[in-house]
């Protein structure tokens, strides 16, 4: 029999006006998204996985080893869990540059100073920022700063990754910067990572499975077009309302063509050409009976499929080409009088549209 | 019951109006202040209640402490009327300065040594040479200090005792206190095995300490003395005190506190 | 507009003047005591038996009281910083205590304790140990005085250092031990240090505690604060010469404080 590997999370317990139930499992190599609303409580699974936070009954084991386990009285000190965490404000150590961050781990293990000084340099090349060892952290970027936390937590050599939140204090401009790096990077780890958020985009983005957390329990868990075709609750159901598609990316930069399927698409973007992901919300997409405008650019002409009332507006599953997800209002979908099969004009807000790799 | 009750409440609250009337009706109270060494605490209360009896429309207020501070405190300008030192030396300094009239002696005192009372290390004067015996005194300004000094010194001189016995006793004392009644209040806690004290001092401690006297070469009778001060704002009232302070009443009053004539 | 003139001018006459009224009344009587001082006199009155005795012994024993209250104070400051315990208040206010209570008082209740009839003291006193009237005694006054300073200050310092730090280097793998000296401590340190000065001149100015529970005696426990009272009582000229040895002391420890804070803030902390 194989010796159980990866984590597995099982807790309950009592936070401020909130129960948490909560119960998972992630393979060697697997990333899962945990997401939810604020106060869901995703940041506590992390910690009680890290063991900063304590349960009332909780069974948390990382490759068959139990690190809580409170019927048996277990309960590994923070500092023997081998948990990497990168924390939601980084929590760089700010009297210390960045070699000496990315050290921390290694040094606290007792290695001999210049082998540890070559792990951490390496970790450094690892994430770009080779020349930046003697830096002081208070004087790097915001991007810079989350690959030198990524490094320190990856230096110590976990055995799972845990990532809180890791674009929530970056501005728009460097979340995207950093998020190719961060995608290929988890892509390339051997070892089980979960990554908590409250984006939809970047659950999709970084996620093998989602793990959906709402006042402390888990409503659904699974890949994406599991929880997008069969959403369980109406915040799965927002949250994965997501149209996405696979495009070509016209050579250029700023206003560009992206040809997804048989539809050519207007966006907005500098990324270079080729293959990309185009993502853009239901409720970018409006639906008229008529075309109005001069400009004929991200007008559609689609059957409606089939529509889905989600309390207070209606989902709308169009054919466009390539299938579509529209939101409207209940008055609208009354007013648009939608039967399935009837043809409808889509018009796609240029400007909503996400394009990334 | 309740009638007579009522009668002595009513009394009560009827005598509080009357005795502000008559106050008022009098002048405001002259202040004396009076500096005066620790060890006279208890002489000088009792005598100021007698003296602010007989003198109504005056009324004493103390300063206590270690005569040398009084003097320092005089010296740098401090208001006071009368001025009575653990000696003469210190009112003389004044008296030489200009700062107050020439010194008179009302009381004697004797230094003894005290003992807590269960002190079982110190029983005679010769063990206050022993090893490890804590002995407390003034300090060196002091007049209780320096009389302490004197004493030791004679004890020195008397073959009885001798000088190694007197270096013993001084290479056991562990604190210079700044007034008499710190000492005594260091023996009667049994912080220390013994400490020298007039005998007055001795006396207020009643049960509390052991007296052990001096031998007749070593004893060292003191001197208190008293003056009024030349920028005494209440002159003739200080006067009138220091008078009363010499007369047969005083001396009755000291000597039952044991104070010497 | 932001008006670019400096504060100080804008200043109306008013607040210059009522600004101006306290460092006066605290610079007049320093100043006095200096004009007081005989200077040709002044070097041979320091460098009396008196005077030095009482200069050495003041250092000794503040030294020790001050490395003795932040061995003792960090892991108390430390802990109260962090944790809500059962007792922390109760714990918390027992430390504010000294500060209110006069010194005299403590040296009061000092002699209570281990004194020899004290509560302790009478066991240490079977045993032959001897408290009171000692250097020991000097130093245990001062720190009873003084530590609370400290542990105010350090345990300041510490709460001030975010706990996501202590928690991420758990997680890489440093004892609790190790993230106390590699991280809490050296982010803490610029409160640590004012701390430690603050408790020093706080121990240095010590009088009433260490008058009362260990006694005055030269070269013993006549600290410069006991010495300018003797002095005090036969001449002036001696304790002025002696207090100002005491203003020098407490001058450095300003100076010292006022350039490590300086170092430290501009190097960012």
């Amino acid at each position: 029999m194989a010796e159980a590997a990866g984590l597995t999370f099982a807790a309950r317990v009592a936070l401020e006006g909130l129960a948490l139930e909560a119960a998972f499992e992630i393979r060697p190599g697997e990333r899962v998204a945990l997401v939810g609303p604020s106060g869901a409580g995703k940041t506590t699974c992390l910690h009680l996985v890290a063991g900063l936070r304590s349960a009332e009954h909780a069974l948390i084991t990382l490759d068959g080893r139990p690190l809580t386990d409170t019927q048996r009285g277990i309960d590994v000190p923070p500092h023997r869990r081998d948990v990497g965490l990168v924390f939601q404000d980084l929590a760089l150590f700010p009297h210390l540059d960045a070699l000496a961050n990315v050290s921390y781990g290694l040094g606290a293990r007792g290695r001999p100073r210049g082998q540890v000084r070559e792990a951490a340099a390496r970790w450094l090349e690892e994430v770009g920022l080779a020349d930046l060892g003697p830096r002081p952290v208070t004087a790097l970027s915001g991007g810079e700063r989350q690959r030198v936390a990524l490094a320190r937590a990856m230096a110590a050599g976990p055995r799972v990754l845990l990532l809180d939140e890791p674009f929530s204090g970056l501005d728009v401009v460097t979340r995207n910067e950093v998020r190719a790096g961060l995608r290929a990077f988890l892509a390339t780890l051997t070892i089980p990572a979960l990554l908590v958020t409250h984006d939809a985009l970047e659950a999709l983005m970084f996620g093998d499975r989602l793990v959906v957390l709402e006042q402390g329990r888990v409503t659904q868990s699974g890949s994406w077009s599991e929880l997008a075709s069969r959403p369980r609750s109406s915040y799965v159901a927002a949250l994965t309302g997501f149209n996405l598609l696979r495009a070509t990316l016209a050579p250029g930069a700023g206003w560009r063509t992206a040809r997804a399927g048989p539809l050519e698409l207007t966006v907005q973007s500098d990324e270079p050409a080729g293959e990309v992901w185009l993502a853009f919300a239901p409720t970018a997409v409006l639906l008229v009976p008529q075309r109005f405008g001069v400009s004929t650019r991200n007008w559609f002409l689609c059957r409606m499929r089939e529509s889905l009332p989600l309390g207070g507006h209606v989902r709308v599953m169009l054919d466009g080409g390539t299938p579509l997800v529209a939101d409207v209002s209940q008055e609208a979908a009354d007013a648009l009088g939608l039967e399935p099969g009837s043809t409808i004009w889509a018009w796609i807000e240029a400007t909503a549209i996400r394009v990334y790799r | 019951m309740r009638p007579t009750a009522w009668a002595v409440l009513s009394l009560a609250l009827l005598s509080g109006p009357a005795k502000s009337a008559a106050a008022r009706t009098e002048a405001k109270p002259t202040t004396i202040r009076v500096f005066a060494a620790a060890s006279l605490q208890e002489a000088f209360r009792a005598i100021g209640a007698r003296f602010e009896a007989a003198h109504p429309g005056t009324r004493l207020e103390f300063n206590f402490a270690g005569s040398q501070v009084l003097r320092t405190q005089i010296e740098q300008g401090a208001e006071a009327d009368l001025f009575a030192s653990a000696d003469t030396e210190h009112v003389a300094a004044l008296t030489r300065a200009g700062l107050a009239d020439p010194p008179q002696i009302f009381a004697h005192n004797r230094l003894v040594v005290v003992t807590p009372a269960n002190n079982k290390r110190v029983r005679r004067l010769t063990d206050l040479g022993r090893p490890r015996v804590r002995i407390v005194m003034a300090g060196p300004a002091v007049p209780a200090g320096r009389y302490a000094d004197q004493a030791l010194a004679a004890l020195g001189r008397d073959p009885a005792f001798g000088a190694a016995l007197e270096a013993a006793v001084r290479g056991n004392v562990v604190s210079l206190e700044s007034n008499v009644r710190a000492v005594l209040a260091k023996v009667q806690l049994g912080e220390a095995d013994a400490g020298f004290v007039y005998e007055t001092d001795a006396r207020a401690a009643g049960g509390r300490v052991r007296v052990i006297a001096l031998p007749p070469r070593a004893e060292v009778r003191t001197t208190c003395a008293a003056t009024v001060l030349r920028a005494a704002r209440a002159r003739p009232e200080a006067l009138a005190f220091l008078h009363s302070l010499l007369g047969p009443e005083a001396r009755l009053l000291l000597r039952g506190l044991a104070f010497r004539p | 507009m932001e008006d670019q003139a400096p504060r100080w001018a804008r200043a109306g006459w008013a607040l210059r003047v009522s600004s101006l009224l306290l460092p006066l009344f605290l610079a007049l009587p320093l100043v006095s005591l200096v004009l007081r001082l005989d200077p040709r006199a002044w070097l041979e009155h320091v460098a009396s038996p008196v005077a030095l005795r009482a200069f050495v012994l003041t250092l000794e024993t503040t030294a020790v009281a001050t490395v003795l209250s932040a061995a003792l104070g960090l892991p108390l400051a430390w802990l109260l910083a962090r944790h809500r315990f059962r007792g922390s208040d109760v714990v918390d206010t027992l430390v504010a205590l000294p500060v209110t209570i006069p010194p005299v008082v403590v040296g009061v209740a000092l002699l209570m304790a281990f004194g020899r009839q004290g509560l302790v003291g009478r066991a240490f006193d079977l045993l032959g140990i001897h408290v009171a009237f000692t250097s020991v005694a000097v130093v245990m006054a001062q720190m009873t005085i003084a530590s609370p300073f400290f542990v105010r200050a350090a345990r300041a310092g510490f709460e001030a250092v975010d706990p996501a730090l202590e928690h991420a280097a758990l997680t890489l793998g440093a004892s609790p031990w190790r993230v106390f000296w590699t991280v809490s401590v050296p982010l803490a340190r610029p409160a640590l240090f004012a701390g430690l000065v603050l408790c020093w001149a706080r121990a240095l100015s010590e009088f009433g505690a260490t008058m009362m529970f260990a006694g005055n005696f030269p070269g013993r426990t006549q600290t410069l604060s006991l010495a300018v009272m003797s002095a005090m009582e036969s001449d002036l000229d001696t304790a002025v010469a002696v207090a100002s040895l005491s203003l020098l002391l407490g001058l450095a420890a300003l100076l010292v404080a006022r350039g490590a804070a300086r170092r430290w803030w501009v190097a960012g902390g």
